[in-house]
């Protein structure tokens, strides 16, 4: 099938991405509403009877009228049908509901401690980065190099050991045995160095697998041979050719981490008391206050699918080829 | 950086694998069965763990409270007087059952459902891949934590909870099998022969694409173990005082300064069988690699 831009020059390439972008946007619908609609279910999952539990969390005490009361207060009395379009009408516009232990609107909460875990997700990306993409590059050019071997143990290592457990040794050894950090250190920015690191060495092992593993396919393929043949610098193969070429996937590897960093973010925060989203719906959970561990089904999906389409969106910019005739 | 005239690339390249296929293969072949030997004996220590371990791992006593590792009690006692090495075997049984059971039946889901679509196609193959996509496009750990929490903990709800989104890779790499095998002729003949599609899959694409699956279903058994394992360190997972690694690791956490090998045994059993689990995984991996090069 030729490329529809074939000859257009730009223009044509931009017509053809936009038409990409607006597909994409378009197919985000159906998923948003799965999402909603999944997130929505959470809450009728959980056992028992939610105004029940809302008093309960309140530390009302529950009586029949009081009960029929917050049914009503609550729309319980509404078929689901009513009641999921009504909640997704509001979640449209940011109203998640409110929290059932204190009545704050749960997006307000979530807002507050999803700041706090970008800032942790962020170092922690950025940490993994730094020493994977040299690390991979390096092992790919020299495959079965002292260095490559030292690596592909400390890949497997990372990819092995649970980030809680990480988290804990590593704690156990900076904290207690050299105490050389706070073993609570609250949100402070020294406080910041074993979240961080426990987060990244799980990623930056994963990373250095997958760019190592593209990478090599890059360099096997005819291309590379061909630029070689033509006598163009090692390095500028490598540096313009080679790795411009697994950018894209790379991207892609980095893009779909970032549910595992969400994930692992939960138990991080949780460990090293980081007042961050992660540590919200554990609190969330233990006191039952369901409607925010709901708001953050949604709003981490929804940041999810978001990424999923930018990375897309990256990939099809650098390599035109690919998805776009699709 | 040096220019290499002799070959293409010179020393930078890596070098042509002159290994004949048939030592890769034997080398492979050996390499799984020794990781595979290893791997049994784990689930063999699992499944007698209650004949190997000295004490009753739920037994707690007031005297015995962090007691460090003695000759009575190898790996010590922890804040209950429980022993940690009757526990650490308990907990063994806990994480393989777990994940053996998890493993196995979204193994089944998702490949019923990907061999379904491939060899149906048209409306089955649509819905069931768009449904795929859409629990594929949900980060695991996020739904896993959220369920597992609204259901309000236990082993099967944790199970549950991974389970949820664990079934769509198998269904995808089971459809992209089944679709790559379903114009071989052998499949024209059966249906000339006038068999029915369930017996066409069960009988002639199962036996022919199980091999790659069940491959990738075992590199997914260390992801699987750190995804329980993970849910129990949250409380998420086995309820106490039933014994679980994971679970075993945050109940003792809060003592590391006073009896660390309450915390470090089950951290090395976790990181060992993992490990363990991983490197089966890759060694079979290998193996189809060096199968294929036939």
């Amino acid at each position: 099938m030729p490329l529809p831009f074939h000859g257009g020059g730009l223009s044509a390439l931009f017509t053809a991405m936009k038409r990409y972008v607006i597909k994409r946007l378009i197919s985000l619908i159906p998923m948003l509403l799965v999402l909603s609609f999944f997130s929505f279910l959470l809450l009728d999952m959980a056992p028992g009877d939610p105004a029940e539990k809302k008093l309960a969390a309140q530390g009302i005490a529950v009586t029949k009228e009081v009960l029929d009361a917050e049914r009503i207060r609550m729309g319980l009395d509404r078929p689901f049908l009513t009641r999921y379009l009504s909640w997704l009408a509001g979640a449209v516009r940011g109203n998640l509901g409110v929290s059932y232990k204190d009545g704050f609107p749960v997006m307000g909460k979530l807002l507050e401690g999803l700041g706090k875990t970008c800032y942790l997700a962020f170092f922690s990306m950025l940490l993994s980065l730094i020493v994977a993409v040299p690390v991979s590059v390096v092992s790919a050019v020299r495959q079965n190099s002292v260095f490559d071997n030292v690596f592909r143990v400390f890949s497997f290592g990372g990819n092995s050991i649970p980030n809680f457990l990480i988290s804990v040794l590593l704690m156990y050894v900076f904290c207690i045995r050299i105490k050389m950090f706070p073993v609570l250190a609250g949100d402070s920015f020294s406080g910041l160095f074993l979240p961080v690191i426990s987060l990244a060495i799980p990623m930056a092992g994963r990373f250095i697998r997958q760019f190592r593993a593209e990478l090599i396919s890059q360099l096997e393929q005819d291309y590379v041979t061909g630029i070689r043949a033509r006598g163009v610098r090692e390095s500028i193969v490598l540096f313009r050719n080679v790795l411009y070429n697994a950018l894209g996937h790379m991207i892609t590897i980095v893009g779909l981490s970032v549910g595992t960093l969400m994930g692992g973010s939960v138990v991080i925060e949780t460990i090293f008391r980081w007042s961050g989203i992660g540590k919200l719906v554990m609190d969330s959970i233990t006191a039952r206050d369901y409607p925010v561990v709901q708001g953050f089904v949604l709003v981490m999906g929804f940041l999810y699918l978001i990424i999923g389409l930018l990375t897309d969106l990256i990939f099809v910019t650098i390599d035109p080829r690919t998805e776009i005739n699709s | 950086m040096k220019q290499g005239i002799p070959g293409i690339g010179g020393a930078k390249r890596p070098r042509p694998n002159v290994i004949s296929g048939s030592i890769l293969r034997r080398s492979a072949r050996t390499k799984v069965i020794c990781i595979g030997a290893m791997c049994i004996l784990l689930i063999l220590i699992a499944v007698f763990a209650g004949k190997l371990s000295p004490h009753d791992p739920n037994q707690t006593s007031a005297l015995l409270i962090r007691k460090p590792p003695s000759k009575e009690y190898p790996f010590g006692t922890d804040s209950f007087g429980r022993c940690v090495l009757s526990r650490v075997l308990a907990g063994a049984g806990t994480t393989i059952f777990a994940t053996t059971v998890l493993v196995a039946v979204t193994f089944a889901i998702g490949t019923v459902l990907g061999i379904i679509s491939g060899y149906y196609g048209g409306w089955a193959d649509a819905v069931i891949m768009r449904v795929t996509e859409l629990f594929l496009a949900f980060p695991q750990m996020v739904v896993a934590i959220a369920v597992a929490g609204i259901l309000g903990g236990g082993l099967s709800a944790a199970l549950i909870a991974l389970g949820v989104t664990a079934w769509t890779g198998y269904a995808k790499i089971a459809r992209s099998h089944t679709l790559s095998v379903k114009n071989e002729n052998y499949i024209a003949a059966a249906r000339l022969a006038g068999l029915k599609g369930w017996q066409i899959i069960l009988f002639h694409i199962l036996p022919n694409i199980l091999f790659p699956l069940v491959t990738n279903a075992l590199t997914q058994i260390g992801t699987t173990m750190i995804g329980i394992s993970g849910l129990s360190f949250l409380g998420l997972g086995v309820i106490p005082p039933q014994a679980e690694w994971g679970s075993m690791i945050n109940e003792s956490r809060a003592y590391i300064q006073l009896a660390p090998w309450a915390v470090l045994y089950p951290a090395a059993a976790t990181i060992v069988t993992i490990m363990l689990f991983n490197y089966l995984g890759d060694a079979v991996m290998e193996l189809r690699k060096a199968e294929r090069r036939r």
